[in-house]
């Protein structure tokens, strides 16, 4: 397929940023545009519309192959909705990250789009124009900009969904209202008839915003011309098969199943036909006919392979995939957990772990995941000449931040408010380093083994990790206690909070639990009050003796 | 999301959704039904020395209702599928009603009609897979939980079963305790058919062919072993329990079901108690603390020979069977979720067959030795297999949780 593009964006007045934010990217016979419009009204509209265009092309150049061009973009749209929402909710207490979106994409002949808000989407073909998505507005004339749909608005969004067959010749404009409004639609089907850039076109609308300066709007556009279709291809959707059983020296694509590395038989260890070895994973066999399942693991592939770490096992598709499976690199070392039943780590191996799982949690941050089950057995620990090393594995359980709110992970290392439907945070996460790191101290849970199904209490007080482990220094047991703590506002509130304080041993406030004594919390003060008091009572009772 | 209600916030919801009725009448035929079931337990001691039956048919005679009940079940819960809960109901009611009245009028003559009789009141037995379907199908996921708990209450039926029967029996005959029974039965049969009400909804017929995919998990395997033990060992105890205090301790059938009673009546309320712990605690660790306080005890009453002693741990060994009873039923829903449906069916299905298997080792002991030691301490040998299922069960849980975590839930 052979498509061009072009793209143009101004600001409202000269010398403002502009809110608007577009993208097109367009690998082999692949095409993605995007276009946010950022909601004036709001607070944070302009770095909305940037994050939601960056996200959208991220998602979309990693997706899972296994779901539908509309399927993933629909997942995309709700997931970015959903993320914006919470986030604004927690930073601003109200939706602030509001933003418009448009999305195109071309593949296999075929043109899927999905937009949400009033930033519209055209198709020309043949000398006529037919707007593809749908106008989120209030149908008042003197109320269009008001929009009833747009993305960060409410917890979810419905966003529209459309396709459309690809001809030779067809020409697909996205564009913010800033354009759509000024030009008349019979305006903009003659100016790509006559195969006006996106530049041309911003350039006409500022011209009638000149006289009509109520419409003065940032304005951008994106003009994409399919100069040829080639050949369609056939669809890209693949559904794999799940295999039910694995066995021994089985042959999967190029590679030969060595040794199972799990009960359950569905982790392997394999060589492929070059000698080199890799793990491959593949999804339950219950997968097999439960789609909840089959979807829970093709989200773990996508998250999986689109992190690329040297924190993370590389974990990857192989091109020649004909089953439902992903491979990861094979790190020939024991995990934590194996380590830990030697005996506890060295006090300064466990704050390089500690750095270490914060960086990574800081990592997935970015990529607004977490982790969801940090746990010994999941850290791989690499001695390269005397040093450790550690490497996180196993993205059955990751997930974006505040989606779930379900039980799931590891029950030990779940933070009290999981247990009460509380959603997974930064906050829980650190929980989990918490335990990781008190384990790996000394070798025993802090709030003893929790069971699957199980609703603990956690009013029990971890026993000293000195008492354990005497070689650990008090500001380290002050930070693990913090991470520890069973109310989530007691604890370190973000990665880099808990960062900063194991790089700066000497700046850690000690921790006391609530309900701790005075004794406990701050004995000089206890002891300058009692004092004081004996003083006083001693002064008292010598005046008495002297009266008599 | 799990909240934590109290009992009588849900009891004052149960009245204002579903259909109360349905869920009363439905109830009370359960529990009618359960109170038949082991009827013949109660009664073994007296029927034995008519019938001139030797220990190992005593047994049988006792244990066959269970055995059948647990097949039954099965049966039963296909059925409802098929034609209705309340068809289905009135005529499991009505089979076993005909059973009792033909017992009561003709008389119980031989070994054989004994039997007759214990496969027909294994129909009660199998009232569970009517009326738990019937009466939870009116009310929305987050009140089954208390549904379910009201279910439980049935297994009191056992303990007015060991009071009242032998004294009706003394009376005027045991074959007159299967009129009495009629009485209860036949209240419940009429308010049954005239209030109840099927429930609405399409529900998804249940195949033969989905008790056995499920039964390909290991999991599944286990928790059938687990109830088969708790539910065995209490039921099984509860119908012994008659039978061998006369036995051991030459009490009349009277004070034999007295103690029968107490040591049931401590299984049946454990129930609850076991669940509410299994919350807290765990459930594989609740359930290895009640499964070794019950090899133990069942081990100190096999070698003492003390009514108190002996008494007192049959008691202990009762109550952690009920409160195992109830931690199978925290961890069950949870672990499987969408086919907990079939699943109760299985485990129940198990159950069955642990009280029946319960009641052969007491039998074949006491035929075979003389005694009941070896009987027990093979009961006791189970538990200990169940101790080691735990473990298995447990390590699996650890290791292979994380993929589909987010998909069960």
């Amino acid at each position: 397929m052979k498509l061009l593009s072009t793209t143009h964006g101004v600001p409202a007045e000269a010398g403002r940023e502009s809110e608007d934010a577009f993208r097109v990217q367009q690998r082999g016979s692949r095409a993605i545009a995007v276009l946010a419009d950022g909601l004036g009204s709001s607070r944070e509209g302009g770095v909305a519309a940037r994050r939601a265009v960056d996200m959208m092309v991220d998602y979309h150049r990693a997706r899972p192959l296994a779901w539908s061009i509309p399927r993933s973009l629909h997942e995309f749209a709700t997931q970015i909705n959903r993320l914006f929402h919470q986030e604004s909710l927690q930073r601003h207490g109200s939706p602030e990250l509001l933003c418009t979106l448009s999305v195109v994409v071309i593949e296999g002949g075929r043109l899927y789009g999905l937009n949400v808000g009033d930033s519209p989407v055209y198709l020309q073909r043949g000398g006529s124009l037919s707007r593809l998505s749908q106008a989120h507005h209030v149908d008042d004339p003197n109320m269009r900009h008001v929009l009833t749909r747009a993305i960060g608005l409410e917890a979810s969004v419905e966003p529209f969904l459309f396709e459309a067959e690809v001809l030779d010749h067809d020409q697909i404009l996205l564009c913010s209202d800033g354009v759509s409004n000024p030009l008349s639609d019979d305006t903009l089907s003659r100016m790509l008839e006559g195969q006006s850039t996106a530049r041309a076109i911003v350039a006409a609308a500022r011209e009638v915003v000149v006289t009509t300066p109520e419409l003065q709007d940032d304005a951008s556009a994106i003009v994409l011309r399919v100069v040829e279709r080639g050949w369609a291809g056939d669809h890209p959707d693949r559904t794999l098969e799940v295999v039910p059983v694995l066995r021994l020296g089985q042959s999967v694509d190029d590679y030969v199943l060595v040794r199972p590395l799990q009960e359950g038989g569905r982790v392997w260890l394999a060589e492929n036909s070059a000698g080199l070895r890799h793990v491959l994973k593949f999804p339950p066999s219950e997968a097999h006919d439960d789609e909840i399942r089959r979807d829970a693991f093709i989200r773990e592939v996508w998250q999986a392979t689109r992190v690329n770490s040297p924190d993370f096992v590389r974990a990857f598709i192989p091109p020649q995939e004909s089953l439902r499976y992903y491979a990861m690199d094979f790190v020939d070392a024991p995990t934590l957990r194996k380590c830990l039943q030697k005996g506890p780590l060295r006090v300064e191996e466990a704050v390089e772990l500690g750095r270490f799982l914060l960086r990574a949690c800081q990592f997935l941050l970015t990529r607004d995941l977490a982790h969801a089950d940090l746990k010994p057995d999941n850290i791989l620990v690499v001695n390269s000449s005397g040093r450790l090393r550690f490497l996180l594995l196993d993205f059955g359980s990751a997930a974006e931040l505040f989606s779930v709110t379900s039980r799931a992970g590891t029950p030990s290392y779940l933070a009290p408010e999981r247990f009460m439907g509380g959603a997974l945070s930064e906050r829980t996460e650190i929980f989990a380093i918490g335990v990781t790191l008190y384990e790996t101290l000394s070798q025993v849970y802090p709030y003893g083994e929790i069971e699957r199904f199980q609703t603990p209490r956690f009013d029990s007080t971890p026993p000293l990790l000195s008492r354990r482990n005497p070689a650990v220094p008090g500001w380290l047991e002050s930070l693990v206690r913090r991470a520890l703590s069973p109310d989530p506002e007691h604890r370190y509130q973000n990665f880099s909070e808990m960062a900063y304080d194991l790089g700066h041993p000497d700046q850690v406030a000690p921790y006391h639990r609530k309900d701790a004594p005075l004794l406990e919390r701050n004995p000089l003060l206890f002891y300058r009050v009692s004092t004081f008091i004996l003083l006083m009572i001693n002064m008292l009772l010598a005046l008495l003796l002297l009266r008599k | 999301m799990l909240m934590l209600v109290s009992p009588m916030m849900n009891i004052s919801q149960l009245k204002k959704s579903g259909h109360w009725p349905t869920l009363l009448t439905s109830f009370l035929y359960f529990d009618v039904s359960f109170m038949v079931w082991t009827l013949l337990g109660a009664l073994g001691s007296m029927i034995a020395p008519d019938l001139g039956l030797d220990p190992q048919q005593k047994f049988m005679m006792v244990s066959l209702p269970i055995l059948s009940g647990a097949f039954l079940r099965i049966v039963l819960s296909l059925l409802v599928d098929r034609i209705g809960t309340k068809k289905t109901g009135i005529l499991a009611q009505l089979i076993v009603m005909a059973g009792l009245v033909v017992a009561w009028r003709m008389g119980i003559h031989s070994y054989g009609q004994a039997l007759a009789l214990g496969l027909v009141l294994g129909v009660a037995g199998a009232s569970f897979a009517v009326a738990l379907p019937q009466s939870g199908r009116w009310y929305p996921p987050h009140l089954q939980g208390v549904v379910l708990g009201l279910a439980g209450a049935g297994n009191i039926g056992v303990v007015i079963d060991h009071l009242a029967a032998p004294r009706i029996a003394n009376l005027w005959g045991w074959q007159s305790v299967f009129g009495a029974a009629l009485i209860p039965l036949v209240l419940a049969f009429v308010l049954y058919v005239a209030f109840s009400k099927e429930p609405p909804g399409e529900f998804k017929r249940k195949k033969l062919s989905d008790y056995v995919n499920l039964l390909r998990q290991r999991d599944a395997h286990w928790f059938c072993f687990f109830y088969t033990i708790s539910f065995g060992g209490f039921v099984g105890l509860a119908t012994a329990f008659a039978i061998y205090f006369r036995d051991e301790f030459g009490l009349t059938a009277v004070h034999a079901g007295e103690v029968a009673a107490f040591c049931t009546l401590v299984g049946a309320l454990g129930r609850p108690m076991g669940g509410a712990l299994a919350d807290r605690v765990g459930g594989i660790r609740s359930l290895t603390i009640f499964y070794s306080i019950a090899t133990v005890s069942l081990i100190g009453a096999a070698l003492t020979h003390n009514l108190w002693v002996c008494g007192g741990c049959f008691f202990l060994a009762s109550g952690a069977f009920g409160m195992c009873n109830g931690s199978v039923f925290q961890l069950l829903p949870q672990r499987f979720a969408k086919d907990i449906a079939v699943m109760t069916g299985l485990v129940g299905c198990g159950g069955g067959l642990g009280g029946f298997l319960l009641g052969m080792f007491f039998g074949s002991s006491k035929t075979y030795t003389g005694n009941y030691v070896y009987g027990i301490l093979g009961f006791a040998t189970l538990c200990v297999v169940a101790l080691i299922g735990l473990r298995l069960v447990k390590t699996r849980w650890r290791t292979t949780w994380g993929a589909t975590a987010a998909a069960r839930i």
